[in-house]
């Protein structure tokens, strides 16, 4: 009797560091929330879902490269009957290949500047490894491979779950272009404000950032001219997400700094006063805070931004939606097919341009 | 007719340094066994600089690295000779340059952890590692790889690499006279134990060790662990949870000379080598030279190398690793465990050793 078909996961070893598992193959679904990140814990929680849709059970290889051939690669082989896909859930440093399988990859932790160097450095020292890839899973990024750009398909799994944000305050913005510290001093001393208040404010644009995007120099003029716009009209509201922390960078100080140098270092004047509606958030805002508006909200958001990370019914309640997108990195018609799978509706894909030279 | 011996010229490179463990010792066991197989006309060279043979000859009775560097930092300039572009050329592990300067080159791989375990590991050694590394294996007409496990790893990182690697198996050479001092030395008295490999990396896995003192099979046990290696931050942090009376039950010996390791070796019933990758896993042969068989991880090299001289268990499980215990601690078990462990020993020797290089060096 042949084997139920099964699918396998494995996970950056980083993520594992703090976790007792008690074997190396177990039931995905038991893999711990404490102790992994929250992007992670989301990646795997889309990748059960559609394990279960597409009837294949996944089961978690904890650590797939210490069985590379021989022996081990049998043993493995024994406790996993009926796998034949795998798909490595990577931050970038290594990509897992099970040998025999058919192996794909899940770049899970994007949306740090930090994340994507390191992928190029790996695609730089590995770049065959990678070309061995059936597919990249909700990413759309072209690989430098033998001097040229390759494309690795792109598998669309779109969000099943609402990444669970906590219910957040929203901060005004004060920036002093020549002062980031007392910037930062300032905004934490005004008093924060209840995202309710949002409602007497119309319309609304909310965007959430990355640690990519604010280090993208073609945004930063974007970013300038939105929040010069917003001093000039208090009829509107501009909401800011900032990044959330990760591993390498824990609390709210580093997004908080990443975002005002990104302002200051724009072309356009802005105001040294506390802004009544522009405002930032710690994170993206809660389901229900979103919830909670009955004012028109148009979403801006990025190309490296984990889109995954909501349903498709998510993105049905704002008015709009633009996507800016970071040319030079990702293969632009292919990550425009696979955000129209995410969002499940119509969006405005905007190119940000090439970046400078000296970048 | 004068019968010439085709030559090789072996980078020194990892010899120069003060204490010679890992890769120093395995250029040193190479060269034993090229010099005992006799086919090549051996020569030594560091950054294209022949080395005089009286020099690493030395340096190799001596087991240490310094005078050797001393040697050939003082080399005047007319001893400095360049070693001729058509000698074939090994390298014992990576190169140190980006490869492709001698006709012939070959060089070898030990592991790929920087590449496979990123995370144990600092960037530094991570760049240092894997930078240059597609170039340097571009650059070779062979690579060799010193198990299965990393031939594995490395066709599978790098699929150009097919068809262009040969295995380089190591051996152990106790020396002669350790068996006498150990006869002669006082008895180690500190009741049955088994020698316990890994502590400061991660990687390591003592943790599962740690863990499984806890199972009622070897709480209940009397055998003690001597832990072969420094006690990482890791550990003390991970004893903290397991109560006083079992966490006398480990040992850390520190680092250790080889003769102390020989010892300790000699006087265990076992060997434990719970590590989640290694390259090859000498400790294991080193033990089951000296008839001890080892309790290893399911992983990487272990099965090729230890063979069945020993018993496996899954890395993480602490269930899979107290059913190995009970196995290897039964008398009969262990007595057929110790022979067999013996015989798997010595099919890693120095003529294994030096086949695939004069093969390859006669290529040519």
């Amino acid at each position: 009797m042949r084997a139920a078909r099964r699918l396998l996961v494995s996970v950056p070893g980083r993520e594992l560091q703090k976790i007792r598992l008690g074997s190396s193959v177990f039931p995905a679904e038991q893999l711990p929330d404490d102790g992994i990140s929250p992007a992670l814990r989301d990646a795997v929680r889309l990748v059960l879902h559609h394990s279960s849709e597409w009837e294949q059970p996944a089961l978690l290889v904890a650590r797939p490269e210490i069985f590379p051939g021989g022996e081990t690669l049998s043993w493995l082989q024994n406790r996993i009957p009926g796998a034949t896909t795998h798909v490595s859930i990577s931050d970038g440093s290594a990509v897992k290949l099970i040998p025999g399988l058919k192996n794909h990859v899940f770049f899970y932790s994007f949306g740090n500047g930090l994340d994507e160097n390191v992928l190029k450095t790996l695609v730089r020292r590995t770049s065959r490894q990678l070309g061995a890839l059936r597919s990249q899973w909700n990413s759309a990024y072209a690989l430098r491979f033998e001097g040229k750009n390759v494309s690795l398909p792109t598998t669309a799994l779109a969000g099943c779950y609402n990444s669970r944000a906590p219910d957040r305050a929203l901060f005004k913005l004060f920036l002093d272009k020549g002062n980031i510290p007392d910037s930062m001093e300032t905004i934490s001393t005004i008093p924060a404000v209840d995202p309710a208040r949002l409602n007497s404010y119309s319309p609304i644009t909310y965007v959430t950032l990355t640690h990519s995007l604010l280090a993208a120099e073609r945004f930063r003029s974007v970013l300038g001219k939105v929040i010069l716009e917003h001093f000039f009209d208090e009829s509107s509201a501009l909401v800011f997400a900032l990044p959330e922390a990760d591993f390498k960078r824990e609390g709210v100080t580093p997004s908080l700094e990443a975002f005002l140098a990104a302002a200051r270092d724009t072309t356009f004047p802005i105001p040294k006063l506390v802004a009544n509606n522009i405002f930032l958030s710690f994170g993206e805002l809660s389901e229900a805070a979103l919830g909670a508006l009955d004012v028109p909200v148009m979403l801006w958001s990025s190309d490296d931004t984990a889109l995954w990370r909501h349903p498709p019914s998510y993105y049905e309640r704002f008015e709009s939606i633009r996507i800016y997108f970071r040319r030079g990195l990702m293969r632009e018609k292919q990550f425009h097919e696979m955000a129209a799978i995410l969002l499940g509706r119509e969006f405005e894909l905007r190119p940000l341009g090439f970046p400078a030279a000296s970048q | 007719m004068t019968n010439v011996k085709p030559a090789l010229a072996i980078e020194i490179g990892p010899m120069l340094e003060d204490i010679w463990t890992g890769i120093p010792v395995f250029t040193r066991r190479l060269i034993s066994a090229l010099t005992q197989d006799g086919r090549l006309d051996l020569r030594f060279v560091h950054n294209c600089i022949e080395i005089p043979m009286d020099a690493v000859r030395s340096a190799m009775a001596l087991g240490a690295g310094s005078f050797l560097r001393e040697r050939y930092e003082q080399l005047t300039m007319s001893e400095r000779r360049i070693l001729d572009l058509s000698t074939p050329v090994l390298y014992p592990s990576t190169k140190s340059n980006l490869g492709g300067i001698y006709a012939r080159e070959a060089s070898t791989v030990h592991d790929l952890s920087t590449l496979v375990m990123p995370e144990n590991h600092v960037e530094a050694n991570v760049a240092y590692h894997m930078d240059h590394f597609e170039d340097e294996l571009e650059s070779n007409e062979l690579t060799f790889a010193i198990s299965q496990s990393t031939d594995a790893a490395l066709q599978s990182a790098f699929p150009n690499t097919a068809g262009r690697t040969q295995l380089l198996y190591q051996y152990v050479d106790w020396p002669d006279e350790f068996e006498v001092l150990d006869r002669n030395s006082p008895t180690i008295d500190i009741g049955r134990y088994a020698v316990v490999i890994g502590t400061v990396e991660p990687r390591k896995n003592l943790t599962l060790l740690i863990d499984a003192l806890s199972h009622p099979d070897i709480a209940a046990s009397e055998i003690k662990f001597v832990i072969i290696g420094k006690r990482g931050w890791l550990v003390d942090s991970f004893l903290q949870d397991i109560p006083e009376h079992l966490r006398g039950r480990l040992i850390f010996s520190g680092f250790v000379s080889d003769f102390i390791k020989y010892r300790l070796i000699k006087a265990a019933e076992f060997m434990i080598f719970p590590s989640m990758y290694e390259g090859f896993g000498i400790p294991a042969l080193e033990a089951m030279s000296l008839g001890k068989p080892v309790m290893a991880a399911m992983t990487s090299s272990f099965p090729e190398v230890i063979g069945e001289g020993g018993i496996y268990f899954d890395p993480f499980s602490v269930t899979e690793f107290a059913e190995a215990f009970a196995e290897i601690v039964s008398p009969g078990r262990a007595a057929e465990l110790a022979a067999k462990a013996l015989k798997q020993s010595s099919i890693f020797n120095p003529p294994r050793m030096a086949a695939p290089v004069v093969e390859w060096v006669c290529s040519g």
